[in-house]
């Protein structure tokens, strides 16, 4: 036992573990983590089971609770295992090819064991099936371990219609069974009761996503569905084949589950089903055998998950569903689609010619406004009003004008100038009308609600004089306006009113700037105005406008409603006195006319063209700074060009405009003078150089350019 | 008609000197560069072709548009040429090489007038679009620097003063866009203008209008000073002599005339 012995004695056996030393960081790193699932991405991270069907569908979260339908841990769970196959102390996972079948098998019983059906026979039933299955699976898979003997399709040979491969329940292992139960049902029906309710609990409850209830628990009161309708439902066979059902007169959306709900209408002979439609209400007929319910089904196909079939009474499965069709009411033969009223309107010719004499309001200023209130809604409303009022003032003595007494022809008077008024002069042409709402021209109907009609361009206190064309021009253009606009200015908004001239002007100038519509064919006269005259008269009448644009502003919201219709009287009105005062009585040509505006050179351009940009420190329209760019170009050749040509008119306005930003980046030097001087010398310079250029590229290329 | 017109009208051309052959089809414009000696046509054949009119022999030929060439005009030192056309697009050649040195983009339809400014550095087109654009050659973009679209029709030819963009359009107006005031006049003539010209001492413009008429304005007043009826049908195009006192026009019925 001394260390030499030690190592003599020692032998060395298996692989040795790597040294840290050996190992890269990588491999290192790899195993540490070899073990760790937290980096999983989310698809590796699904739950499969041996035949790679995904589990716990749906928005999981955690939680896992295994076995067959969440049976882990509970008493239907051990039963199932020990059924499965731990009985045999094999694992539950069996051979492949049989695999498949085998997991139908358990769902299936699965689904008995959760229904609870304490049915013995059942049970034995299904116990009896299944040994004699088990043994054939077992038998099968002793005899082979790799594949079944018995292929799938010679136990269930194929009654379905859709193609080969396609596994309709692929992604809803939950039906696949039931449709064996049904078809299983339809060949006897012996179990049609019993499994019709076990079915029912299923149907009801756990096959629609987000009801049911855990696998721990059971039924109870609180699980009953309150909101479930009275009838019992039942699976039917309206699967994915829709051809099967015989009657034409059903709507399939759903087809992806291939089970819906389906209302069987009874086939009695005593009702055609070609009449039936689908608004038909159902009743319930009881009595009438289930024996009649398959024949002639026809369904409707409202997709609801689960496939049913409705039911008259719950849990009485002979009663049945009948459609009845109520024909529609007997109309009265002196039936008239339209509501008569109670007083009849005004006929258009009442008034035609009657016009009440001018008399003089009654000395009492009380009753004078009763009675002009009165007239007013009257003629807006109706007779019927004024029938109202008669009603309620029977006592009331300032009344009495509505019934004769004083003031009675004040009224009438009022009553007709205020239906004058609302529905235009007495057309030569009323034709009778009858009472009745049967004709009623648009007129009348205006009349009815008290609209005012539009005013027409003949009324006959306005004089056709022979400049009618440019009144309708000028009706054109202002209709094209909003009412309360610019067109007619108010005396108060008139900003040159002591130059009717210039006002002119500028009433058209705002006319063209702001609105739309005919342009009147004025001139403005061409040769009285000098370049600069016109510019500086186009300034001022932008201020202008731009002044009176901010005082109609507040002027707008304080005018109300009731004024309006006044207002757009004396718009009319006064727009016609606008329009004489402008229409030329002038001999000259209209063309050509000069109108200036304003045009903003973008900088570059004035760069290009050597001209000191006008709109220099102003702050041009895209919000381009020019003023560092011109600058050098800027003052020094505007300053030059000034000197050059004199103070002339026409650069008036325009250096001095110019000026002005150039102080601004004086930076501190007081000295105008100086800045100049200094700016003079440089620039001074540039236009010579860019002479020079232009020189010296004449001078080279003028020789031998255009040689072939 | 002065004496001194009658005179300068001796010497004017009154026979046709020289044929230039050489375009396949319509000739759309001709135009003499700046110092005379050569002459510059484009046509429907797509191409521009160089000419000394002298000795009437074809210089070059520039071949590079889609579709007919409606414009040429030649910079004042001869080495630029720009010309437009009806694919849209503004050629700015080199004229020994012959070979493009920038295509402008910019108008929506067909181009159909085009000049240098006195500098050379912008090019100013008119189109179809009822848009004015200016290029700028010294930079290196193809787009244009300024876009004047208060035209209501195609413009149809556009002429440039040291410090003004004059536009004559179909619309019935000639605008004058004046960069070192800021403004834009706008003198209606009713009728629409199919060319422009400028006179001699830049005081008068010279509108030719589809209705046959030749109109002469004021270019400060925009008066109109004369009208002249003359041609028969429309007239296409008009020219001021640079240096005497009177104007070519052409027109559709096939002459040219001159008049003081």
């Amino acid at each position: 036992m001394g260390a030499d012995s030690d190592e003599d004695d020692f032998v060395a056996y298996g692989t040795p573990i790597e040294r840290e030393e050996d190992t890269s960081a990588r491999k290192r790193r790899a195993i540490a983590e070899a073990g760790q699932l937290r980096a999983l991405p989310a698809w590796k991270q699904e739950v499969r089971d041996e035949e790679g069907r995904r589990r716990f569908h749906g928005a999981f979260t955690g939680g896992f609770s295994a076995g067959f339908y969440n049976t882990v841990g509970s008493k239907e769970g051990v039963k199932l295992l020990m059924k499965m196959g731990w009985r045999q102390g094999r694992s539950i996972k069996d051979s492949h090819a049989d695999s498949l079948y085998e997991s139908r098998r358990n769902a299936r019983k699965a689904f008995l064991a959760l229904s609870g059906i304490k049915n013995d026979e059942d049970q034995d039933k299904i116990d009896s099936d299944k040994p004699s299955l088990d043994q054939s699976v077992t038998g099968s898979s002793e005899e082979m371990h790799a594949s079944g003997s018995i292929p799938a399709y010679v136990l269930h040979p194929k009654q379905d219609l859709h193609g080969l491969g396609y596994d309709p329940f692929k992604h809803a292992p939950e039906f696949r069974d039931r449709k064996r139960f049904v078809k299983s049902r339809d060949r006897d029906h012996n179990r049609n009761d019993i499994s019709a309710r076990g079915n029912l609990l299923i149907s009801n409850w756990h096959y629609a996503p987000g009801f049911g209830i855990g696998a721990l628990e059971e039924l109870d009161v609180e699980d009953e569905d309150i909101y479930a309708s009275g009838f019992a439902y039942e699976l039917t066979e309206v699967d994915i084949e829709p051809s099967k059902t015989s009657d034409g007169n059903y709507k399939l959306d759903d087809r992806k589950r291939g089970i819906f709900l389906s209302f069987k209408i009874a086939s009695n002979s005593e009702y055609k089903l070609e009449r039936y439609s689908r608004n038909a209400l159902p009743l319930v007929m009881p009595g009438v055998g289930p024996q009649s319910l398959d024949t002639e089904a026809v369904s409707l196909g409202l997709p609801i998950t689960g496939g049913v079939r409705a039911y008259g009474a719950p849990h009485k499965l002979s009663a049945n569903v009948v459609f009845c069709r109520f024909p529609p009411p007997d109309v009265p033969a002196d039936f008239d689609g339209r509501h008569k009223f109670a007083t009849p309107t005004q006929p258009a010719e009442k008034f035609s010619d009657l016009a009440p004499p001018e008399v003089p309001p009654p000395e009492d200023s009380t009753v004078r406004l009763l009675i002009e209130g009165c007239a007013a809604m009257v003629a807006r409303g109706g007779k019927h009003i004024e029938d109202f009022y008669k009603e309620k003032s029977k006592t009331n003595p300032q009344f009495h004008f509505l019934s004769g007494g004083d003031g009675c022809s004040y009224y009438t008077r009022k009553l007709w100038e205020n239906q004058f008024r609302y529905t235009g002069q007495p057309r030569p042409d009323a034709v009778k009308s009858k009472p009745s709402s049967d004709k009623l021209t648009a007129e009348n109907r205006g009349k009815i609600l008290g609209e005012r009609p539009l005013d027409r361009s003949t009324k006959p206190h306005i004089s056709l004089s022979a400049k009618e064309a440019v009144q309708l021009q000028s009706n054109l253009i202002d209709t094209f306006v909003k009412p309360i606009s610019l067109d007619a200015l108010p005396e108060s908004e008139k900003p040159f009113s002591n130059d009717p001239a210039k006002q002119a002007r500028f009433e058209q100038f705002l006319k063209d700037k702001y609105q739309g519509g005919l342009r009147t064919a004025t001139a403005t006269p061409v040769s009285t105005m000098s370049e600069a005259d016109r510019a500086r008269e186009r300034l001022d009448f932008e201020a202008a406008a731009e002044a009176i644009e901010k005082g109609k502003e507040k002027v707008i919201k304080p005018s109300s409603m009731l004024s309006l219709p006044g207002m757009n009287e004396q718009r009319f009105v006064s727009a016609t006195q606008l329009e004489s005062s402008i229409v030329p009585h002038d001999e000259k040509p209209i063309y050509p006319r000069r109108e200036p505006f304003e045009w903003r050179p973008a900088p570059i351009l004035c760069k290009r063209f050597d001209i000191v940009d006008p709109f220099m420190g102003k702050g041009t329209k895209d919000e381009e700074e020019s003023s560092s760019r011109s600058m050098h170009h800027g003052s020094g050749a505007g300053l030059m060009e000034a000197e050059a040509h004199g103070m002339t008119n026409d650069t008036d306005i325009e250096p001095s405009s110019v000026q002005r930003p150039v102080d601004l980046y004086k930076s501190g030097s007081a000295n105008g003078k100086e800045l100049e001087e200094r700016s003079k010398g440089q620039t001074a310079d540039s236009p010579s150089s860019e002479e020079e250029l232009i020189l010296g590229e004449q001078r080279t290329a003028v020789d031998g350019e255009f040689t072939t | 008609m002065s004496s001194s017109g009658a005179a300068a009208a001796q010497h004017l051309p009154r026979k046709e000197a020289r044929e230039l052959a050489g375009h396949e089809g319509a000739v759309l414009a001709v135009r003499f560069n700046r110092d005379g000696n050569y002459c510059l046509s484009c046509g429907k054949d797509r191409t521009l072709r160089l000419w000394n009119p002298h000795t009437g022999a074809l210089v070059k030929t520039y071949k590079s548009h889609a579709r007919e060439v409606r414009d040429v005009h030649s910079s004042s030192d001869n080495a630029k040429l720009v010309s437009c056309g009806a694919d849209r697009q503004i050629f700015y050649w080199d004229v020994s090489t012959g070979r493009v040195i920038r295509k402008f983009r910019g108008h929506n339809s067909e181009v159909n007038s085009v000049k240098f400014n006195e500098y050379n550095a912008v090019v100013v087109s008119a189109g179809y679009d009822r848009t004015v654009r200016a290029f700028d050659c010294r930079s290196q973009s193809s787009d244009p620097i300024q876009t004047i679209d208060t035209f209501q029709d195609s413009v149809m030819s556009v002429i440039l003063t040291k410090t003004e963009i004059i536009a004559g359009s179909v619309d019935g107006t000639v605008r004058t866009f004046d960069i070192r005031m800021g403004r834009e006049t706008v003198d209606n003539l009713g009728h629409p203008v199919n060319c422009i010209s400028l006179s001699n001492d830049s005081n008068c413009l010279l509108a030719n209008c589809l209705d046959s008429t030749v109109r002469l304005l004021d270019k400060t007043t925009g008066e109109l000073l004369q009208e002249y009826k003359g041609h028969a049908c429309k007239v296409t195009s008009i020219s001021y002599h640079p240096t005497k006192a009177c104007m070519l026009t052409s027109s559709v019925d096939g002459s040219v005339r001159v008049w003081n």
